[in-house]
């Protein structure tokens, strides 16, 4: 036991170890006196204080003590640094950082590069309007040893075997887990919107290969945004619909009162003809590390895909990169598809990885090219392992946000299993306004390139950031799950140095909360409001809408097939990273639900098997 | 008073109905495992309508059993040997009474809500040392901390947490 007793040790063995106060009313009646035989008054409920509770031993407030124990296997908990507290920082909020700040541990704090420094600026939430994406040779030469990895962990997944060493070159971040939070405390929730997809279909590369992917590579936005929901669309004066929906959860820890909320965004979509011509620069990674039938030779086939899409008027021109970078291809219009393919189909690999001099190059050919109000974007193809250049990452996105402001925005794809580094190509294309996938297969190349090309090239929203304010009246906390790494602070919503996310045409962008709901209440949940820049114009305008306690389903069989399915991978994703809230969470659940829907498109039934497999795994 | 009229029975079972949780919960706080506090309760309880205890209001029955039970506490820890730290019951009984005056209902409720608020690293070390019967050494070596830095973990979210239920319970 400790050295100097607590007063909350005993209320810590009550609510987590479950040792709560017994009911001693028949015993002690029993010592009183012999043959009692008045029946002692049946224990109350938890009630005010003039009527004082007596609470029976309550088994849904014990521990599973086999899910307690498992959280002692596994290895370190990886933390970022410590954040410099924000003065302006709710002192709960501080109270989860402080917990662990001198161990170096924090669950969320700025990003190394990202974000940028959120300055004061006004919150709130606007009123409500009814509302309703060579020939040339690489030089050659000895490629340097790879650089450690940052950020490289083993976490165990509660009561499974610890995740595999990552491969080497693998590079995360960990950006923790949103918590829940009291509303009385804080009732505003805002973060940058987030199209990216890279984690899931990471992930999905892992389980195939009989692996479980390492906890800090899964995003659980990035999962449930990588599924296709039927949003109603009706747009007004906005390039997308809010949608608003929910259910009881059906997952989580305590579940009474607790729902599911679901906010949704859907782009317009526009026709092939409708998008603007665009001017592509592809900058390639060709260094040693590409070698390989997923990584440049997927690159390729790739490629040979999207130009299949493109239409006359659209240019493409290539830069490459290993231990140097080079112009390969100026820009020709895709009309020359012939003499474009020949040359990628002569691209080999060789060389360290010189991600810098490659974007410098690709850069200054798309500046070249540029033509205001046509698409000029670079396309980064590498697996993200830079090991030389002169300046680090932070610079590199720098370099990244200068040229976005300049009117050249940049995607990154990522190829290729180990010496992979996920955390630097999702930093990039989130800075660069454009997106991160990563291409696993010929058919995800296809998801990327062909069907969504639309929404990959043409942003009809920038900048967006949501906010939701949630009524302590009707929820007493709420956790949003995900986007950990896209928190913004409340008071920079409308702060419009403080980037948001670019939602291209046809996507959809979902946010789930979980909220507990006071007792017995019905009413507004949360007033939603969206904040965009337009595309082709520069003000920034809000959508806004409202949730009421009138729009959860009654019961989770009655909620929509896509709230359901976006609940499952959410809950996957949760379980894959493991999640403290997700404790003691069951992936047969998860598939039971996923079998029950009517859902047999492609990327649901592979859903299916990718849950099948983790569940092998554990 | 001798025997036990069925109305003194009534009173007796009422009483415990709207104090024997936060009798208990004292009980704990001064450090007895659950099942002391399970025997000092009922000791309690028995003392208090034998001595014809009538109550009055709310505030000043909890303060009497607190008196009364902090007496059965101190009298059993004579019994068994036991040196009691006076300084530390008079400082467990003062946070007692700062938070827990309606018996610690309040307090645990909001210890509930401000557990919720913690991060993962903390109330994974909570979980292991509160919710099973390992030794401190034994947590720390599975959470693949030392002793001492679990101990400071634990120190530290402690405080927090008392910190959390206080402005909650204001």
């Amino acid at each position: 036991m400790q050295d100097e007793p607590h007063i909350l040790d005993a209320a810590l063995r009550e609510v987590i170890g479950g040792q709560t106060p017994p009911d001693l009313i028949a015993a002690t009646l029993a010592r009183a006196g012999a043959g009692a035989t008045q029946a002692s008054p049946q224990p109350k409920a938890a009630a005010g204080a003039d009527q004082a509770p007596i609470p029976l031993r309550r088994p849904w407030l014990r521990w599973s003590l086999a899910a307690a124990a498992s959280v002692a296997l596994g290895a370190l908990v990886f933390w970022q640094a410590a954040v410099v507290s924000n003065p302006d920082e709710d002192s709960d909020a501080q109270m989860a950082r402080q917990a662990g700040a001198d161990l170096g541990d924090v669950r969320k704090g700025p990003e190394d590069n990202a974000g940028g420094q959120f300055d004061n600026g006004s919150g709130g939430v606007a009123d409500n309007t009814p509302s309703a994406g060579l020939p040339g040779k690489s030089e050659p030469g000895q490629q340097p040893p790879h650089d450690r990895p940052v950020g490289r962990v083993k976490m165990g997944l509660r009561g499974v075997e610890s995740s595999p060493e990552l491969p080497r070159g693998e590079q995360y971040k960990n950006h923790g887990t949103n918590a829940f939070i009291d509303t009385e405390d804080d009732r505003l929730s805002t973060f940058a919107l987030d199209v990216d997809t890279g984690s899931y279909s990471k992930a999905r590369s892992w389980l195939q290969e009989g692996k479980l992917p390492p906890e800090e590579a899964v995003r659980a936005e990035e999962f449930v945004n990588y599924f296709k929901y039927d949003y109603p669309q009706y747009f007004d004066d906005a390039p997308f619909s809010l949608t608003l929906d929910g259910a009881p959860s059906r997952y989580g820890q305590n579940l009474k009162n607790c729902y599911l909320l679901r906010v949704g965004i859907k782009a317009r979509e526009i026709a092939p003809s409708e998008r603007k011509p665009a001017t592509l620069t592809f900058v390639i990674d060709v260094s040693g590390s590409m070698e390989g039938e997923t990584r440049l030779e997927l690159v390729k086939k790739s490629l040979a895909l999207l130009l299949d899409e493109l239409r006359e008027g659209d240019r493409v021109g290539i830069a490459l990169f290993g231990s140097r970078g080079m112009e390969y291809l100026s820009h020709r219009d895709v009309s020359a598809r012939a003499e474009i393919l020949e040359a990628i189909s002569g691209l080999k690999t060789g060389g360290a990885t010189n991600i810098e001099e490659g974007l410098k190059i690709g850069y200054e050919m798309a500046g070249r090219e540029f033509v205001a109000g046509r698409i000029n974007r670079v396309i980064l193809c590498s697996d993200g392992a830079a090991n030389v250049g002169a300046i680090g990452p932070k610079a590199l996105l720098e370099t990244v946000a200068e040229q976005r402001r300049k009117g050249i925005t940049l995607s990154s794809v990522g190829f290729g299993m180990g010496d992979y580094n996920d955390h630097l190509l999702e930093q990039l294309g989130d800075r660069g306004d454009g997106h991160y996938a990563y291409v696993d297969s010929l058919q995800e190349a296809r998801s990327v390139f062909v069907s969504n090309l639309n929404a990959t090239l043409q942003v009809v929203a920038r900048d967006v950031k949501m906010q939701l304010e949630f009524d302590p009246a009707v929820v007493r906390s709420w956790r949003l799950i995900g986007y950990e790494n896209r928190d913004v602070s409340d008071k920079d919503f409308r702060n419009d140095a403080v980037d948001g996310g670019e939602v291209g045409a046809g996507h959809s962008v979902t946010a789930l909360y979980e909220i507990k709901l006071a007792d017995g209440v019905s009413g507004r949940i949360a007033n939603v409001t969206v904040r965009y820049r337009h595309d082709e114009r520069e003000e920034f305008r809000e959508v806004s809408g409202a949730a009421f306690t009138g729009q959860l389903a009654p019961s989770w069989e009655l909620a929509s097939q896509d709230l359901r399915l976006a609940a499952n991978v959410a809950e996957f994703a949760e379980i894959l990273r493991g999640s403290f809230w997700a404790r003691g969470a069951s992936l047969h659940a998860v598939l039971e639900d996923l079998q029950k829907l009517n859902r047999s498109d492609e990327q649901v039934r592979e859903l299916i098997e990718l849950v099948k497999k983790a569940g092998e795994l554990k | 008073m001798v025997g036990v009229t069925n109305e003194a029975r009534i009173d007796l079972a009422a009483l415990m109905q709207a104090h024997q949780a936060g009798v208990w919960r004292y009980l704990r706080v001064l450090g007895c495992d659950a099942s002391l506090a399970d025997d000092l309760t009922q000791e309690t309880f028995l003392a208090a309508y034998r001595t014809g205890f009538e109550q009055r209001d709310e505030k000043s029955t909890r303060a009497y059993l607190r008196t009364v039970a902090r007496n059965a506490f101190l009298k059993s820890r004579r019994n068994a040997g036991k040196v009691v730290n006076v300084e530390e019951l008079e400082r467990l009984e003062r946070e007692w009474v700062q938070l827990a005056q309606d018996g610690g209902e309040a307090m645990t409720e909001a210890l509930r809500r401000c557990l919720d608020k913690l991060d993962e690293r903390p109330r994974r070390a909570l979980d292991g040392f509160y919710g099973t019967e390992k030794s401190r050494e034994a947590v720390a070596r599975e959470l693949g901390m030392t002793d001492d830095g679990l101990k400071s973990l634990l120190r530290r979210t402690r405080e927090l947490l008392k910190e959390c239920i206080e402005r909650k319970l204001k």
